[in-house]
């Protein structure tokens, strides 16, 4: 067995023939990141207790209590807390921070036995799609390392794609586990809002974010989706009743919506989209167009309806009660030091947008009419979604661009444009890499809410045309 | 609102004018001018109430099955489940 090729099955298999340790497996992932890291920047930290969870995988499956998770390596996003490890979402405000308390995903993993390797690099508190926005620096994409990884989670997907880890957590507010899913090669799942806990996800848009799955393949992302979800009692918003909707015989319904050329999608792309449609109509699969006006916008109302609720949620860094702590003459004055020290440019920016558009005079014109446009945007998905099992559209207009490439904003958001609306609506969506030349590119398949074995399902027959 | 508008409501009520930060306040006034896009979409009476969130229905019908929201009609219990399992009731 390669290990930076190797999936999760085949390390399964080797741990339970012997042939290697969950250490073993832990030191190979160390080998990888220091070879890679230097060109990468992928990794932030490793984790003091790592070979903590190696030992108690080591111990769970000589008992023969082993999960289909233990002893397989896992980085996770550095906005997601362990226990007395350090985490800062890339931000200088949480230099110095130590979480009190483990991340219910977490607590899962450990107690199959997962073992958790490092932190992985981020856009500073979620919010960027290229990893540019990180107090640690760029991560740079393991196909090209002029260019970059993408983001939010563009560590988590470097590392994967580099062969560091077989499975990386991500969290994804409006595409940030999509897009640097597509960027890299590698799946990345947005599951369903409250399938899996937010507790002890550091918050960034409160009624957006979902942490998932990063890996090679998508029959490892459903391993680690199906170990992660569930009910939490400290997290009241998680859901425990699903459809479980499945590929029907004769295969299932792929919707695409008619305006895609509305978009501005790269033509390489377009291509490329078009192809492996074709390829999943070969195996059974109907192709059907859909309408979806409107989805074009969803940019204007994430755009409120994040930095809106960033705003609020960052509002508790003020230098007292985490991390970086910038004194000064008085109280208000230590708020504004700490807080003009300690984030980055891009939160300011949405900081500032946030307060805004919450702000008397103008909140009816922004924020609440986001809110009633983001419940129209949900009805017109799941209307579409009566006629189609899955909606399918490329993860991304185009491949990975350049470091600086995107120094106006508002052009960066705009890459987001087509991974947005499942953050919208809620609904889960998975990024799978297409058959393509050149640079890897993305094709999305959204399904309705909890239908997440459907998408598993036409990821794995994408999967397919590759190999 | 016009994009000049846009951009002195920004300098004055958010930046005070500040030195340095001309490029912030455009930035931030270009971004305001992309958002102000929502302006644009037609919004139906019926989901103008800003009160419905997103999960505001109790079930969606999917096409095999329900998927049940349960923020509203779990909440209170699982909250004190909460409290019970931190021993705080």
């Amino acid at each position: 067995m390669k290990y930076e090729e190797a999936d999760v099955q085949q390390m399964r298999r080797a741990l339970e023939d012997g042939d290697v340790t969950a250490k073993d497996l832990l030191r190979q992932a160390r080998d990888v990141i220091e070879r890679t890291n230097g060109t990468l920047n992928a990794c932030v930290a490793l984790y003091e207790s790592a070979d903590r969870d190696a030992d108690r995988a080591d111990d769970l499956l000589k008992s023969g209590n082993g999960s289909p998770l233990t002893g397989i390596p896992i980085a996770v996003k550095d906005n997601i807390c362990i226990e007395g490890q350090p985490v800062t979402a890339a931000s200088k405000i949480l230099e110095g921070f130590r979480s009190p308390y483990s991340a219910t995903v977490i607590e899962k993993l450990q107690q199959q036995g997962a073992v958790l390797v490092c932190r992985a690099n981020m856009d500073e508190f979620a919010m960027g799609s290229s990893t540019e926005h990180s107090v640690y620096g760029t991560t740079y994409n393991p196909h090209d390392t002029e260019r970059v990884a993408g983001g939010s989670s563009g560590g988590s997907a470097a590392l994967v794609a580099s062969g560091a880890v077989p499975l990386a957590l991500g969290s994804d507010t409006g595409g940030s586990i999509r897009q640097p899913a597509s960027f890299c090669g590698v799946v990345g799942l947005k599951p369903t809002y409250g399938s899996l806990s937010r507790h002890g996800l550091i918050a960034l848009g409160s009624s957006l974010d979902v942490i998932g799955p990063i890996a090679r393949t998508a029959a490892d992302a459903e391993l680690l989706f199906a170990a992660a979800r569930g009910e939490d009692t400290c997290y009241d918003s998680t859901v425990d009743s699903f459809a479980r909707g499945s590929c029907k015989e004769g295969g299932v319904v792929i919707g695409v919506p008619d305006n895609l050329d509305e978009i501005g999608i790269a033509k390489e792309t377009m291509a490329a989209f078009e192809e492996t449609l074709d390829r999943m109509k070969q195996r059974g699969h109907t192709v059907a167009k859909v309408s979806l006006a409107g989805i074009e916008k969803a940019g204007s109302i994430y755009y409120i309806i994040q930095p809106a609720e960033a705003s609020s949620n960052l509002a508790r860094f003020d230098g007292i009660r985490y991390g970086l702590s910038v004194p000064g003459d008085d109280l208000w004055e230590g708020y504004r030091k700490t807080r003009s020290e300690g984030f980055g440019d891009e939160v300011s920016r949405r900081i500032v947008i946030g307060t805004y558009v919450l702000s008397a005079g103008y909140r009816d014109a922004y924020y609440n009419r986001a809110v009633a446009a983001r419940n129209q945007l949900r009805n017109i998905f799941a209307d579409a979604l009566t006629s189609v099992d899955v909606i399918a559209m490329p993860t991304t207009p185009d491949v990975a661009f350049k470091e600086g490439a995107m120094q106006n904003p508002v052009t960066m958001y705009a890459e987001d444009r087509l991974t947005l609306q499942a953050n919208l609506t809620g609904m889960p969506a998975i990024s799978v890499p297409m058959h393509c030349s050149g640079l890897p590119r993305g094709i999305q398949y959204l399904a309705n809410y909890g239908c997440e074995s459907v998408l598993f399902a036409c990821a794995k027959d994408t999967e397919s045309q590759i190999s | 609102m016009a994009e000049d508008d846009i951009k002195r409501s920004v300098r004055l009520s958010l930046l005070e004018g500040g030195k340095g930060e001309e490029q912030f306040a455009d930035e931030i006034a270009d971004i305001l001018t992309f958002v102000g896009e929502v302006q644009e979409i037609a919004v139906s009476e019926d989901v103008s109430d800003v009160k419905q969130n997103v999960f505001r229905d109790d079930t969606v019908t999917v096409s095999e099955g329900t998927y049940r929201e349960p923020f509203l009609s779990q909440a209170p219990s699982r909250f004190k489940n909460w409290l019970v399992s931190k021993k705080i009731l």
